[in-house]
């Protein structure tokens, strides 16, 4: 086809305004999936965010379409996901694409994700069409929503199509606003060949898969290529689109997207990112790629089973492979053992990692409390960056430490505007501004520090907004902070992966807050535990952990035997996911406590 | 030695705790249920068996006929047997009752009790109270079987110390000589489970129990197993056998039986019961299962498991077999090894749950 008609767009959305269901309603009427192969949000493939209705990889899917003026396209849809954790993954499908769908949901209107996702397709130079979802809502004020969208983004929202991807109604508007208005892709096939690697996963069979899209030039079995950025040469084998099943080809051509694999086995060779070229006549220049962006949020992953170190090292690497934000390195924890230090982008990010490694790879996991990385002055004048608490020096060598600070827009009603700078406030906080969105709706920017937001923030902006607030945030640098590390000790002995680094303010309460919570997770045992918070060697707060005195099964006669057995194995498999840390058994959640905070108390 | 257990599945009321098989009586379903145990019984096969418990439910909700009707068809293993038991409770145990089943050679009652508090007996559902019980076991006594045993609960719902420690005052002024006594466990699918009722304090419990290891040891009654107390070597012969990991027959709805390695266990159907018959769900045990069986019912007993015993029925050492786990606690100061027997220590006891998940 002509690559004229050719259109390469994603749809960006804040997270529930109903970009999958617009998606899947799309494959629907482009009959690029048969109505008996449809499942709920077909493009979410991973169980995961089926099960927590996100969406969290991208995935790209060819599309054809024959507009109502009977000229037919190819178009290629690039899925995003909307939670902020994720930005990151949405720059890198914006940059396959020449356009974006910015999908607004009818009654919530703009959320802090919508403001940040438009502000990525803008650093793409993409063509936004803003589209009004959800029209059939009773509550949906589609008139309003236009207004705000003119008005908080400038983009001009009179032509939108007001739609209702839940019943299909309009969706065939949002496909011709995407011919008519997304330009065609430049470049041109005669070019040496340049094709983004967007992303790419890892298949036993055929080793490496990448998603490219084509810039310039074009690719075929058979081409010798080259990764610009890892030096890497392969042979091309198979080429193909998605739709979304897998579909072979013998050529992607300039403006495609696609995927391409050459039994590329080392994982290490192909970066998200990179652009490949041919190994004859290839392109001068990489593309401009993308930024890595570096992860906030750092925590240990340690395997239950110590045996399975190896098999987490290999899951770690391959689920890099189309997550380049995911970082790890080796590490071992007096008392966890070995396992890594792991980067993420936040912790919905975390949590899916982990609950991939547990599921996809059935190693089961003690995670650390995550921490944001820290710098540590030291009176020599050096900096230690410390994304491990533990790996704190001691307090005489330290002159200060400085934490990382945000930049935190909250979108909220202006009902719950005092609730929310009560939050921000209490969470060390700063002020810095307050502007209506509309007659009802304010954005308000605090300064925050990171590990604030890091902890419960999240949960409590929801709580104390009943959900309505949204939050987007930015790394804006690091402040000096009064900051100590806290150590936990259980049974006397202060146990490493537990230590955390807190405000020295707010060291008491969040002692005692751990305690409390560790005292509910760690099961009795046959002697009293001390379980104790200490900050500089000082004991500040301390709980005891009464000792078990009786566990046992009240009768057993002879039709109770395989009963009481059942009983036994089901402790017995609880126990599989405890560590012994000294003389004590810990389960896998007690590792978290000092997430689960509860500072009110 | 095996042991020949009969399952009545009837009561006159569900007590709010329990989750057994059982049903609220009525005559024309019992007659039926009483043909079906005729079936069952016949097509068994029973030779050989010292013990037989007709146990429930609760037994003496049969009406006299029917009582009688059941005795009947276990006289042949009544006869044999060196115990006899039947469960009864003090409400429903007549005069009548009594002289039948003392005519046909029962010679233990296990009278269930649970406690001697009205308010506590409102909660948990039972009519018999004090006075009942006492009058019933005088009658018992006079009868002439001497061996009776009563069953209590402790960590009943806002039950005290004060009230326990008067159950157990109670229960030791009465002429029997064995007892039973179970911490309350809420079971899912009993009345109190659906009721969301909350388990006892576990600290309390330990206290409640630890009250009557002590206040019983004081009365004469030697504490021979984790829930049972008997006076004057008055043991329960056909628990023994269980907790000796032995073989049993188990007959009629919802009984479950061990013979020649196979466990099996009949409908917990009552209906498929009466008109399909005991339907066994049947399992082969293999050597491993039955090994830890028996360490799980034999560590029970005081007097732990024989070494030799294990050695002969398994062929492997019981040390060698569980090393780990034996070490780890003998040297937690939880079980105790000499020459002859591996055993709980008293603290060991009182926490065997634990210790059993190092064995499995």
């Amino acid at each position: 086809m002509d690559q004229k008609y050719i259109r390469n767009f994603s749809i960006i959305a804040h997270i529930d305004h109903g970009k999958s269901t617009l998606a899947d309603r799309i494959l629907e009427l482009t009959e690029t999936v048969e109505a008996r192969e449809m499942k709920e949000q077909l493009l979410d493939t991973m169980d995961l965010e089926r099960e927590r209705g996100i969406t969290i990889k991208l995935n790209a899917v060819q599309l054809k379409y024959t507009a109502l003026d009977g000229q037919n396209y190819i178009l290629h849809l690039i899925d995003t996901p909307g939670h902020v954790d994720f930005t990151y993954e949405v720059s890198r499908s914006l940059a396959a694409c020449e356009g974006a769908v910015l999908v607004v949901d009818a009654a919530q209107g703009i959320e802090a994700q919508t403001l940040a996702n438009v502000y990525l397709a803008l650093d793409n130079d993409l063509e936004i069409l803003p589209v009004i979802n959800k029209i059939d809502l009773p509550s949906a004020q589609p008139d309003v929503v236009k207004q705000e969208i003119e008005d908080v983004i400038g983009l001009d929202a009179q032509n939108a199509p007001l739609i209702s991807a839940k019943n299909g109604l309009n969706v065939r508007d949002v496909l011709e606003a995407i011919v008519h208005h997304v330009p065609a892709p430049s470049g041109s096939s005669t070019n040496p060949l340049q094709a983004l690697v967007f992303d790419s996963f890892y298949d036993a069979y055929r080793g490496v898969v990448a998603f490219v899209r084509v810039k310039e030039g074009s690719i075929r079995v058979g081409d010798h290529i080259r990764f610009m950025a890892s030096g890497a040469e392969y042979e091309v084998l198979e080429v193909g689109i998605r739709n979304p099943k897998e579909i072979k080809r013998d050529v992607l051509h300039c403006g495609e997207v696609g995927w391409l694999c050459g039994s590329i086995k080392s994982i290490q060779d192909v970066r998200v990112g990179d652009t490949i070229t041919h190994v004859q006549n290839g392109a001068k220049e990489p593309l401009a790629g993308y930024q890595v962006m570096n992860p906030m949020v750092y925590c240990g992953l340690y395997p239950i089973d110590s045996a399975k170190y190896n098999d987490l090292r290999d899951a770690l690497e391959k689920l890099r492979l189309n997550d380049a934000s995911l970082q790890f390195e080796a590490e071992t924890s007096q008392a966890l053992g070995f396992g890594f230090r792991c980067g993420f982008l936040g912790l919905l990010h975390m949590d899916v990692v982990q609950e991939r490694i547990e599921r996809e790879y059935k190693i089961d996991l003690i995670l650390t409390a995550p921490s944001v990385v820290y710098h540590a002055y030291l009176s020599d004048g050096s900096m230690m960056k410390i994304d491990n608490p533990s790996m704190l020096p001691e307090v005489q060598r330290i002159d200060h430490i400085e934490e990382p600070f945000v930049k935190a827009s909250i979108m909220t009603p202006n009902d719950y505007v005092g609730a929310i700078m009560e939050l921000c406030q209490k969470k060390r906080g700063i002020y810095k501004d307050m502007v209506y969105i509309d007659n009802n709706r304010m954005d308000i920017i605090y300064e925050l520090p990171l590990g604030e937001i890091v902890y419960d923030f999240f949960d409590r902006l929801k709580s104390c907004s009943k959900g309505y607030a949204s939050l987007n945030y930015e790394l804006i640098g690091y402040q000096t902070s009064k900051l100590a590390k806290m150590d936990i000790l259980l049974n006397g002995e202060s146990v490493d992966a537990l230590s955390l680094i807190v405000h020295k303010d707010f060291a008491a309460p969040r002692g005692r807050a751990i305690c409390e919570k560790l005292k509910t997770l760690i099961p009795r045992q046959q002697f009293e535990i001390p379980v104790q918070a200490a900050l500089g060697g000082k004991i500040i707060a301390r709980t005891d952990i009464k000792s078990l005195r009786k566990n046992v099964l009240a009768k057993c006669y002879g039709g109770d035997i395989s009963r009481k057995k059942k009983l036994l194995e089901k402790q017995k498999e609880g126990k599989k996911r405890m560590k012994a840390v000294g003389s004590v058994e810990v389960p896998q959640e007690a590792f978290m406590a000092v997430l689960s905070m509860d500072d009110d108390k | 030695m095996r042991g020949l257990y009969v399952h009545v599945p009837f009561c006159d009321h569900i007590c709010a705790y329990c989750d057994f098989t059982r049903c609220g009586y009525a005559k024309g379903l019992a007659d039926k249920w009483l043909d079906a145990i005729e079936a069952e019984l016949k097509q068994r096969q029973i030779t050989d068996c010292e013990t037989v418990y007709i146990g429930g439910g609760t037994p003496s909700c049969l009406s006299l006929s029917q009582l009688e009707g059941l005795l009947k068809l276990l006289r042949p293993y009544l006869k044999n047997s060196t115990e006899a038991t039947i469960e009864v409770n003090a409400d429903s145990f007549s005069d009548d009752k009594l002289a039948v089943c003392k005519e046909y050679g029962i010679n233990r009652i296990s009278m269930g009790a649970q406690s001697f508090q009205s308010d506590l007996l409102k909660v948990i559902e039972r009519k018999a109270d004090y006075d009942m019980i006492s009058d019933a076991i005088e009658r018992i006594y006079r009868q002439g079987i001497h061996d009776i045993s009563l069953d209590l609960m402790y960590g009943l719902p806002n039950q005290t110390m004060a009230q326990w420690k008067e159950d157990l005052n109670k229960a030791a002024g009465l002429a029997i000589t064995h007892l039973s006594l179970y911490a309350l466990t809420i079971e899912e699918h009993s009345r109190f489970g659906r009721a969301n009722i909350q388990p006892c304090d576990p600290d309390l419990e330990a206290d409640f129990y630890e009250e009557a290891i002590e206040f019983l040891k004081q009365q004469g009654f030697a504490h021979y197993e984790i829930s049972n107390f008997a006076k004057d070597a008055h043991y329960a012969k056909h628990n023994l056998i269980y907790w000796h990991y032995e073989d049993f027959y188990g007959i009629g709805c919802g009984a479950s039986g061990k013979i020649n390695h196979m466990r099996y266990d009949n409908t917990r159907n009552l209906h498929t019961y009466i008109t399909k018959g005991a339907c066994p769900d049947k399992h082969m045990l293999t050597k491993q299962e039955e090994m830890f069986e028996a360490v799980m019912m034999g560590l029970r007993l005081r007097e732990g498991i024989n070494k030799q015993t294990f050695y002969n029925r398994f062929h492997e050492e019981l040390h060698m077999r569980y090393e780990q786990a034996i070490i780890k606690h003998v040297r937690l100061g939880n079980l105790i090894e000499d020459e002859k027997r591996l055993y709980t220590s008293y603290q060991g006891m009182l926490i065997l749950h634990d210790i059993l998940v190092d064995f499995l």
